[in-house]
This record gives C-alpha cells, sequence and structure tokens, in this order.
C-alpha cells in the first residue's frame, strides 16, 4: 500500500463538473492519493515538465480528457510518453467520445486504459470506481531520472 | 461555310472544262482557219506559177515562129504541157475558194483556145506553113486570149488574197475571243481560288478561335471543377467537423447534467431515508418534505434522465452519420441478390409476424461497390417497408433492379401506408419522421440511406400515393472502384 500512498494523481479535465464527479467519485471508492486538478493544457504541461516542481521520485498517474480548450490531450499524451522520464506515468484517457480513430490513437501514443466517460451515471461511477481499485492495487515505477 | 468551299471548287472544275472545251474549239477553228488562208496563198501562187508556164509556152512558141530555130520547140513542148496539166489540177482549187464556175468553165475554155492556137502555129511552121503560122499571130487572137485569161488570173488573185484576208481576220478574231475568254476565266478562277482560299483561312482562323475557346472552357471548367470540390471538400470538413463538435461539446454538459442528477438522486436518497427515520413527525411541513423526496425528486430526476437518454441517443445517431461521411468506402463486387436476402432473412420474424411476403424479381444486377453501405441502405429501406405496413392488406414487398449505362438502380417497393406528398422531402431529413408515430424509430435510416445513397455515387429516390404504398429507388455507380479512381485523377 505504500506504493499506492505515493501515487499522485494529475487531473487535467477543463470541464469543472466532470472534475468534481471524478473526484467524488474516486474519493467514494476509498481512494485518498493527492489529486492535483489542471483546467488547461498549458497549466498541466507546466507543472509535468515545469523547472519548479520536482516530480523525480513521484509516481504519477495522469488522468486525461482529450477535449481541452487550449490544446488537444493527444498533445500532451505524446509529450508525455516521448518523455525518458514522465513516460512511466499511468495515462488514462478519460473522455466523451467513443470514436474509434481517437480510442486507437490514444493506444498508439500509448495510452494505458481509454475509459468513456459514459452517460449512465452508474456506468460511470463503476468505471471510476474500478479505476479507484486499479489505483490502489497497481505498481506504478517511480518516475525516477 | 462549310458547303460553301466544295460548291466553289465544283464551280471551279466547271469553269477550267469549259476553258479546256472553247480552247480546243478554237484551236480547231484557228487551225481550220489557217489551213484555209494558206491554202488561198498557195492557190495563188500556184495559179502564177501556171500562168507562167503559159508565157513561157508562149515565149518558145514566138521564138520557133520567129527563127525556126527548133531549139525553142523544147520549151515550148515542157511549158506547154506544164500549163495544161496546171490548169486542170487548179480548176478543182478554184472551185474551193469560191469561184463561180462559168469563170472555171470560161478560164478552162480560154486555156485550151490558147493551147489550141499555140498548137495550130507551131503545127503550120514545121510543115513550112511559116506565112500562115504568122497571119494566126497576126490575127491578135493569141494576145487577147492571153489578155483575157490574165483578167481571170487576176480575179482569182483577188478572190485567193480575199479568202486568205478573211481567214486571218477570222483567225484574229477567234485568237482575241479566246484571249479574252481566257483571261475571263483566268480571273474567275483567280476570283474563285482567293474566295476558297479566304474561305479556308477564316475557317482555319475561325477552327483555331473555336479551338482555343474551347480549350479555355475546359480549362475555367476544370478550374470550376476543381473549385466546386475543394468547396465540397470544405464543407464536408466542416461537418465533420461539426460532427466532432457535437460528439465532445455537447456530450460534455450531458455528462455533468447526468451525473449531478444522480448526485441529486443520491442526496434525495439520503434525506428520504432520513425522514424515514423520523416516522414521529407528521405536520404538514413533513409531509410536504416527504411528498417531494419520494414523488416530487424522483420525478423530475426520472424526466432529466429521459430527456437526456434521449438527447445522448440523437448525438449518437449524429456521430454514426458522420462517422459514415467518413468511413473510407471499400469497393469489391457485391452480390445484391445475395444481400436483399441477407437483409431479408434478418428480418423474417417480424415478416412472418405480420404476414408480409417479398419477392425479387428477375436477377438483380451485380455491382462494385462498398459491400457494408449497400447492406445499410437496403436495411434500412427493407426495414421501413415490413414497418410501416397498411393493416387493411396483406404486405407485399417487390425487389426488382436494373443496370443503366453506369449506373444501376434497385427499387423497392411496398403497399403500405404511403407518404404524404409533402412529406417526400422531409423524410430524408434527420430526425424528421412522417405519418402516424406508431413505430420505434428515430428518424435517422433515411437520412443515413441518402448519404450512403450519395457517397455510393448515386441518390435515392421515392414516390408514394397515402394509402397505397411506397417505392424508393436507390441509384449506384455500377462501378465504385471506377468512380474513384477517376475522381482521384
Amino acid at each position: 500500500m505504500n506504493n499506492a500512498d505515493a501515487v499522485r494523481i494529475v487531473m487535467i479535465e477543463d470541464d469543472e463538473g466532470h472534475a468534481r464527479l471524478i473526484e467524488r467519485n474516486i474519493r467514494r471508492a476509498g481512494v485518498i492519493n493527492e489529486i492535483v486538478p489542471f483546467a488547461t493544457g498549458g497549466d498541466a504541461l507546466a507543472y509535468l515538465f515545469g523547472e519548479g516542481e520536482p516530480l523525480r521520485g513521484m509516481q504519477l498517474l495522469i488522468l486525461l480528457d482529450l477535449n481541452l480548450p487550449d490544446m488537444s490531450g493527444l498533445d500532451i499524451l505524446e509529450r508525455v510518453k516521448a518523455d525518458p522520464v514522465l513516460k512511466r506515468a499511468m495515462v488514462i484517457v478519460l473522455t466523451t467520445t467513443d470514436d474509434p480513430c481517437e480510442i486507437r490513437r490514444s493506444y498508439d501514443l500509448g495510452a494505458n486504459v481509454y475509459v468513456t466517460k459514459p452517460l449512465q451515471y452508474d456506468k460511470f461511477v463503476q468505471a471510476i470506481q474500478q479505476l479507484g481499485m486499479f489505483v490502489s492495487v497497481m505498481k506504478i515505477p517511480e518516475a525516477e531520472a | 461555310m462549310r458547303r460553301s468551299i466544295p460548291m466553289a471548287l465544283v464551280g471551279g472544275i466547271a469553269l477550267l472544262a469549259a476553258m479546256v472545251a472553247a480552247s480546243l474549239f478554237f484551236a480547231r477553228e484557228a487551225s481550220r482557219d489557217a489551213n484555209e488562208a494558206l491554202a488561198a496563198v498557195r492557190l495563188h501562187a500556184r495559179s502564177v506559177q501556171v500562168f507562167g508556164a503559159l508565157q513561157d509556152a508562149e515565149t518558145g512558141q514566138r521564138g520557133y515562129l520567129l527563127t525556126g530555130d527548133e531549139s525553142y520547140l523544147e520549151p515550148y513542148l515542157r511549158a506547154r504541157s506544164a500549163a495544161e496539166s496546171g490548169f486542170l489540177s487548179l480548176e478543182d482549187q478554184l472551185d474551193d475558194i469560191g469561184m463561180a464556175h462559168a469563170r472555171i468553165a470560161e478560164l478552162d475554155g480560154l486555156v485550151r483556145d490558147k493551147l489550141a492556137e499555140l498548137d495550130s502555129t507551131v503545127e503550120l511552121y514545121k510543115r513550112g506553113n511559116a506565112q500562115a503560122a504568122l497571119a494566126v499571130v497576126e490575127t491578135r487572137r493569141g494576145k487577147e486570149l492571153m489578155d483575157r485569161i490574165r483578167l481571170v488570173m487576176s480575179d482569182i488573185e483577188r478572190l485567193g488574197t480575199g479568202n486568205a484576208k478573211a481567214r486571218v481576220a477570222t483567225l484574229d478574231t477567234i485568237t482575241s475571243w479566246l484571249t479574252a475568254f481566257i483571261a475571263v476565266s483566268a480571273g474567275l478562277l483567280a476570283i474563285i481560288v482567293g474566295a476558297v482560299l479566304h474561305r479556308l483561312v477564316s475557317h482555319a482562323v475561325a477552327l483555331e478561335g473555336a479551338q482555343e475557346a474551347l480549350s479555355r472552357i475546359n480549362e475555367t471548367l476544370e478550374e470550376k471543377v476543381a473549385v466546386r470540390t475543394e468547396h465540397l471538400q470544405r464543407v464536408n470538413a466542416e461537418v465533420q467537423s461539426y460532427a466532432y463538435i457535437v460528439g465532445h461539446d455537447l456530450r460534455a454538459p450531458l455528462v455533468n447534467i447526468m451525473g449531478f442528477t444522480e448526485e441529486l438522486d443520491r442526496s434525495a436518497r439520503i434525506f428520504r431515508e432520513w425522514l424515514e427515520r423520523q416516522p414521529g413527525r407528521d405536520d404538514g411541513d413533513a409531509r410536504a418534505a416527504r411528498l417531494a423526496v419520494e414523488e416530487e425528486i424522483p420525478e423530475a430526476l426520472g424526466f432529466i434522465r429521459s430527456s437526456t437518454r434521449r438527447m445522448d441517443l440523437l448525438i449518437n445517431q449524429i456521430l454514426v452519420l458522420a462517422r459514415a461521411g467518413t468511413r473510407s468506402l471499400h469497393a469489391e463486387y457485391v452480390s445484391v441478390g445475395s444481400l436483399v436476402r441477407e437483409s431479408l432473412d434478418s428480418l423474417r420474424h417480424q415478416m412472418q409476424e405480420r404476414g408480409i411476403e417479398a419477392e425479387i424479381s428477375g436477377a438483380l444486377p451485380p455491382v462494385v461497390t462498398d459491400r457494408l453501405a449497400l447492406q445499410q441502405i437496403l436495411g434500412n429501406l427493407l426495414e421501413n417497408a415490413v414497418k410501416y405496413t397498411d393493416s387493411s392488406r396483406k404486405g407485399r414487398i417487390a425487389i426488382r433492379g436494373w443496370l443503366d449505362g453506369l449506373a444501376v438502380h434497385l427499387e423497392i417497393r411496398d403497399n403500405g401506408r404511403g407518404i404524404a406528398e409533402k412529406d417526400l422531402e422531409r423524410i430524408f431529413e434527420l430526425f424528421r419522421r412522417s405519418g402516424l408515430q406508431d413505430q420505434p424509430g428515430d428518424g435517422v435510416g433515411l437520412a443515413h440511406v441518402r448519404a450512403l445513397a450519395r457517397r455510393l455515387g448515386g441518390d435515392v429516390k421515392v414516390q408514394s400515393t397515402l394509402g397505397e404504398g411506397t417505392v424508393f429507388t436507390v441509384t449506384l455507380a455500377a462501378d465504385l472502384g471506377r468512380e474513384q479512381k477517376e475522381d482521384a485523377k
């Protein structure tokens, strides 16, 4: 469980409501890890690739919305997976469409999981809570230099 | 324009032929006239010669009579016979130059008399009767004869010269005519050739101009097609991006509505459970609160849920259509007959339930097209035919197809309830339905069919009479692969 405790969740989601729903359900699933939210791609990139915040030694889980106001989440995914350190971060793509092209592209770029935000709330809750369970049992390699 | 050149050529050839014929005619005339002129001159020369021979004979006779020298006899005899035969041969020709017969006979008589006079004197002298011979000469009869012959000779000369002159004048006239005719013909020919050349040149220039115009039109046409295609592609891309926006951006608030509806539900449930644990309270407030959490809130949430579900469904349908528009088509050989039978098989259960019979008349033409798209088209149309029946009669569906040039037409005819005329266009619009809404459906099928048929290089048309039945006719490119190749060019 030490691993799970150390996992920091980076949520990149522009829709406040979605962010709130995701957070609530993650918490309800019993996940207590720190969640760092970002509403724009720019802020998220500044955090991930910024000089100031030392992410070294952190285990990261990135919850990524693809439809961001300032860029496509796919761009962030591409940069994260191209980074020698950040590429070890787990990336869960959470988005509204089930467009097969987008799903394929996400996996091609190295997304670990692709989750469609379902409109049936029970399914949504289920997906998020499974995610929570996932977070609590998974082992994410530490982001080392 | 097109006819004038051959006509000018025919005219030119006719003119040339006339020139040749006229030249031949004039040349023959000229040669005849020249011959006649020559003959007249020759006749004159000959008559002078013959008359000379007669004079020679007379000279010989005089010499002999004066000297008695026998040596004069020999030239006398030679000249005499030359004159005699000469005059004989001359007489025939004199007729030709138009000398009167009486005059010819006169000449003949004169010559004979003259020769007889010469002969008689020479004979008298030979017999030794010189005096008698000289007496004959002294009668001056010989001189008189010679003078008369000379008169005739001058007549001959006048006639011959006149004839020659006339002939030469005719020749001159003929030559003038010929020259004039040739000049006029040459002028005409030059005009014709000039006109033809002008026509040809202007024709060539016009042709060149037309060709240029045509190639310009072609170019602008290609340009126009390219512009149009680009425009269409832009519109298509725009539609796709709209679809994407609809997919993403309309769904995002929906997720919130749905999510927070459930959150509300959850909160209401907590509240309800708490209220249930307060059985002691039964005042007005408590009853109102119970009514709210037990009926009003669940009812409101129910409406919100069903509406969001409906909205989600519509968004999904739009996405399906948008994706159908971008899916790359795969042209392959498709047996339309087996595709129709597959579609009917999947509807078998409903058809049996409603007692519908379907019949495929004749062989359906095979096409090279996108199998999935055609399957969706046929499936939708057949499903509609099965769904919208008229319960007053036994349902019948007739399917037929035919090849027409580069297009294949497929017709699905039913005897169902039909579509009102005002709705015939509307049914192809997205989310629009017509008639009695007693069948499940979301108004997407025919919009999809039309979009697909157009992508397959065709379209879909409908004819219908309300209460009698409907005919849908789908047109497709018979060979989609070729169409795509041509489009790619």
